[in-house]
This record gives C-alpha cells, sequence and structure tokens, in this order.
C-alpha cells in the first residue's frame, strides 16, 4: 500500500513538473483539418515562423497551411480569443429537449394515466 | 418454472469440468454484480463526470489544449474505449452516461412502446450512416478541435437519447442508433470476455427473467435472450441477467480475443460493412493528420479543378471509405473465380468482412494511442487548472514520436496476425492457397496503415 502512495506521488511530481527532456519536444503543432477550412481560431495564424516538423519538408510554399500553430514549445495554440457560451443553441437544444420532456410528461403521467 | 437447486447444482456441476473460467464463480464479484451498486456506482461517477465535460465544452475555454472537457474527451476516453471493448466487452456501454439518461427518462416519463421496426430492420444501417456522418462533419467542422463543437455534438447526441427515451422501450437508441454501440458491437465481438447462459439450465427455463425481467432487475436493455445469444455485440455487461436469472445459469468468461468471429452463425452484411467502412475512417483520420496530406489536396484539386477544401476533402473521404469496401468485394470476387471458395460474393464479402474488424481495432487503437501518449499530460494540466491550481505546463508527451510509433507498428503487427487468424478459421482452417486472397488483403491493408503511421502526425490539442 505504501509502494503504491509513493508511486502515485511519484507520478503527480513527475507529471507536474517540466524538466524532463522528451525526443518529442521539438514537435509543433500542425494545421487541423478544420483550420484547413478556414474555422482557424483567432491567434493560429503561423505567419512569421518558420520552424520545420520533424521529418517534414517545409520548404516549399505548397506546405503553406493556414491556421498552422507553428509557435513555441509544447503544443501550445497561441492566443485564442475566448467566447462566451452560445446561449441561442444552448437554448435551442434545452427548449428541444424540454419539449421531448414535457411530451413524455403528458404521455405518461396525464394521457396513460392509471394504465401502468 | 425455477429449477430445483439440487438439479441446478448437479448440471453445473457437469458443466463445470468442460466450460471455461466464470468470473462469477468468485463470490465477492457475483455478489457485487447481483447488488444494486452494480452497475450504478460506475454510472453515476461516469454521469458526473459526463456533466462536467459536457459543461467545460459549451461554456469553458474555446482553446482546445487547455479545454478539460476536450483533454477527457478526445485525449483520454476516445483512446482508452477501443481497449475497454476488446478487454471487458461493452461494459462502457453499462456506465455510458447516455445510457444511464435513458435509464432515467425511461424510468420517470418514458413508454414502454416496442421499437419502431424500421429502427429495428435498418438500425444497423442508421449507425453505418450515422458514424461516416460523423466523422465527416468532424472534418468538415472541425468537431474534435473545436470545444463548442464537441460540446454540441454531445448534446445533438443527448436530443437523440431523450426523443427515443420517451418514446420508447429499453435502450432502443444504444441498440439502433447510437454510432459508438455499432462500433462497440463488432469491436466487442472480438473481445475478450462474453456473458452467457448455460445450455443445459437455460432450454428447461420457462421464466425468461432475462429478457422479460423480474423483481430483482429490468429486461435485458439490449433486447437480448440469454438463452439463445450466441454474441457479444450487444451485451453490455450491466448485470441484469444475472441479478433476474433464478437459475444461476449465467457465466461470464474469458475467451480467446476474436474467437467469437470464427464462427459467426447469422453474419450480416451491415457488420461487414461497418468493418471495412471503419478502416476507411481510420485511413481518413490518419491521412488529415500526416506530413503527405496537403500534396494529397493539391493532387485531388488538380482532377476537381477547384481548390475549396470541402470539395477535395469530400473527394478523398469518398475514396478513402471506398478503398476497404472495393478491396474486401474484389477478394471476395476473386475467391469466388478462383474456387477459394464455392459461396457467392456477396456470401463472401458479409462473412470474411468480419476478418477485417482485429485490423479495424489495431488501426483505431494504435492512432489514438499517438495521441494519449503525445498529448496525455493535457489531462492532467487541464484537471488540475479546472480544480483551481495553478502549473507550469511543459511539454504533453509521456514518450518520444519513435517509442510511440514503434507501439504503434507492434499493434498493426498483432492485428494483421488476428484479421489473418480469423481469415483462416472463417474459410474453415481452408488450404493456404485458397484463402490467399483474404490474407493478401490483410497484410495490404496493414502495409498500408504502417506506412501512415511511419509519417509525422500532428495533435489533436
Amino acid at each position: 500500500m505504501k509502494g503504491r502512495i509513493l508511486f502515485v506521488l511519484a507520478l503527480i511530481l513527475i507529471l507536474s513538473g517540466n524538466t524532463i527532456a522528451f525526443a518529442h519536444e521539438g514537435d509543433m503543432k500542425v494545421p487541423s483539418t478544420s483550420g484547413l477550412n478556414g474555422n482557424v481560431q483567432a491567434g493560429h495564424s503561423m505567419e512569421g515562423d518558420s520552424q520545420d516538423m520533424e521529418g517534414m519538408d517545409m520548404s516549399g510554399d505548397s506546405h503553406d497551411m493556414e491556421g498552422m500553430d507553428m509557435g513555441g514549445s509544447g503544443h501550445s495554440h497561441g492566443p485564442v480569443v475566448e467566447t462566451p457560451p452560445n446561449v441561442k443553441v444552448l437554448g435551442a437544444f434545452g427548449a428541444v429537449n424540454l419539449a421531448f420532456i414535457l411530451v413524455g410528461i403528458w404521455n405518461k403521467w396525464f394521457r396513460r394515466r392509471g394504465e401502468i | 418454472m425455477v429449477m430445483p437447486t439440487k438439479k441446478i447444482s448437479e448440471v453445473k456441476n457437469q458443466i463445470v469440468q468442460k466450460k471455461p473460467f466464470d468470473f462469477l464463480s468468485i463470490p465477492i464479484l457475483k455478489n457485487f454484480i447481483q447488488s444494486r451498486w452494480y452497475p450504478g456506482i460506475f454510472q453515476w461517477i461516469a454521469f458526473v463526470v459526463f456533466s462536467v465535460i459536457v459543461y467545460e465544452l459549451v461554456a469553458g475555454t474555446v482553446d482546445p489544449s487547455r479545454n478539460l472537457g476536450t483533454s477527457l474527451t478526445w485525449v483520454l476516453w476516445w483512446p482508452i474505449v477501443p481497449l475497454l471493448f476488446l478487454f471487458i466487452g461493452r461494459f462502457w456501454c453499462a456506465i455510458c452516461p447516455f445510457g444511464k439518461l435513458s435509464d432515467i427518462i425511461r424510468k420517470t416519463i418514458g413508454s414502454v412502446r416496442p421499437t419502431p421496426r424500421f429502427l429495428r430492420k435498418y438500425g444497423l444501417w442508421l449507425i453505418d450512416i450515422f458514424f461516416i456522418a460523423i466523422t465527416y462533419s468532424d472534418h468538415i467542422w472541425g468537431i474534435v478541435e473545436s470545444p463548442r463543437g464537441s460540446g454540441y455534438l454531445l448534446l445533438l447526441l443527448v436530443t437523440m437519447v431523450v426523443a427515443t427515451s420517451v418514446f420508447y422501450e429499453r435502450r432502443t437508441f444504444c441498440k439502433t442508433l447510437c454510432f459508438l454501440g455499432g462500433l462497440s458491437g463488432n469491436y466487442s465481438r472480438s473481445g475478450a470476455l462474453e456473458l452467457r447462459g448455460t445450455p443445459e439450465i437455460c432450454k428447461s427455463c420457462k421464466t425468461q427473467s432475462c429478457f422479460k425481467g423480474s423483481e430483482k432487475a429490468e429486461g435485458c436493455p439490449m433486447f437480448q435472450y440469454v438463452r439463445t445469444m450466441d454474441s457479444s455485440a450487444d451485451c453490455n455487461l450491466c448485470g441484469n441477467c444475472v441479478k433476474s436469472c433464478p437459475n444461476d445459469s449465467i457465466r461470464i468468461s474469458p475467451r480467446v480475443p476474436t474467437a467469437e468471429l470464427w464462427g459467426i452463425k447469422n453474419p450480416k452484411i451491415e457488420h461487414a460493412f461497418l468493418a471495412a467502412v471503419i478502416m476507411g475512417i481510420v485511413f481518413v483520420q490518419n491521412i488529415t493528420m500526416v506530413s503527405i496530406w496537403q500534396d494529397i489536396l493539391t493532387a485531388i484539386g488538380a482532377v476537381t479543378g477547384t481548390d475549396n477544401y470541402n470539395v477535395n476533402f469530400t473527394v478523398a473521404f469518398i475514396i478513402s471509405m471506398l478503398i476497404p469496401i472495393l478491396l474486401l468485394l474484389g477478394t471476395a470476387k476473386i475467391t469466388s473465380l478462383t474456387g477459394g471458395s464455392l459461396a457467392k460474393v456477396k456470401q463472401n464479402f458479409v462473412r470474411f468482412g468480419y476478418a477485417i474488424i482485429p485490423l479495424d481495432l489495431a488501426g483505431h487503437l494504435a492512432h489514438n494511442l499517438f495521441h494519449i501518449i503525445t498529448e496525455g499530460k493535457a489531462i492532467w494540466y487541464n484537471t488540475v487548472y479546472f480544480i483551481g491550481m495553478n502549473v507550469t505546463r511543459g511539454d504533453l508527451a509521456f514518450a518520444s514520436a519513435p517509442t510511440v510509433q514503434m507501439l504503434q507498428y507492434i499493434i498493426i503487427a498483432i492485428g494483421m496476425v488476428g484479421s489473418i487468424y480469423t481469415a483462416y478459421r472463417i474459410g474453415n482452417k481452408g488450404s493456404f492457397k485458397a484463402l490467399m486472397p483474404y490474407y493478401s488483403l490483410m497484410i495490404f491493408l496493414a502495409i498500408i496503415n504502417i506506412y501512415l503511421f511511419s509519417l509525422p502526425m500532428m495533435h489533436r490539442v
């Protein structure tokens, strides 16, 4: 039991630290398909950055990918413009679900009252 | 009619010598499964986590690398879930939050109306279509990369669950509409766990409480009748039958992975089609994340005459879906022509389509292994941030890319062996020459996978 606790603590320490060198550290995020589609979040532009992805030839123009996050270490997405929850969409989901629930209540508690 | 206890013991003693190990022979495990804590305790945990995930996705940060919902869903859950199917069958479906929601709705305001004939007949095709549609829309609208998109997808599924649970009995949604249900059904066939009845006991049972339910638990939510159940594809391991069976007939046993695929009694084209489609989806997921994707888009653009991403992606998507389907069809045709199998092309397509499943599972696992190993620490960072602690964010990877690649190759090789052996068993251990086309198909599919995994891949978060 002691060993397990120590193992968990060690795991927490390792994961929360930033000192271990990983071979993957130099990698960067290449574009999401949605990014290629133009649905790029603000701040995902790779303009001006020239880091090459491991094993990828980035020298030609054909490899310039709009929306590619090539900056920084790790898989950082760069600055992101935060948006509040979309109340209209959530409201629509809520309304549709509520409608189904009301149908269920009417069906079970009123229309078929006493049948079950 | 309930069998006398003495008779049950005699029959069980006779059977126990020739049957595989039964996990229900472990008293503590059996008592737990028969208790009201199972699977409820897991369901509620999953339900709470799911609620947090949905909240985070629709109201949290829009940065996917910092959104807890995104990392828990696409970096943790999605890679792990095929492993669960492999080792413990469809247990996930028993504790799935959508399933729990369905149970709550049905028990409170639901109807006991039977599943419509249309859904019963075409449900598997609908699952196939939904699975393709979700994959397609993910690439068009970037659902995975967008926390909001992922949240709306989950809410759409919630709506479907609510709608079906209000109107129809049992888990109609899980059985006939859930895209993950189709996937899990196919994967669980090659899984290492099975729940079965004891035929010698079941044949004299008159209560059918496994299907109809009892005062201890409701009937099988997946419409299964244990007496005739010969597949793990539709068994959630929810334990209802274990609770209800008055004759102690149920057993849960380990088995050789892929064993169920060797002798499917009633093979269906929908399953074979889905198996081929999943391979196509693995291709799409890999291709769109590797370095040659731009070259492929450019090549397709040269043919279509447009650089519109949606158009060119759609062409690539259709080709990726068609490749495994046409390859399987072509192999079935070759086998029929060369006399390797006397069955018709369609029969061969359906029977041997199941042999692709181990390779599907391997492809799915290998692809997602990359995400969980190279992005896994995002789960930790985002969880810590979610609970209000500050932590220095570093690299997200647990291991290097070459290490992951090596693991991917090993997994694909295991999947290939599994698929080849499954083809060998489906072909009734036929001669090497007769089954050569299927072996070649599996090797070819494995080579495509290995080639794709050899290319640098991008991250999800």
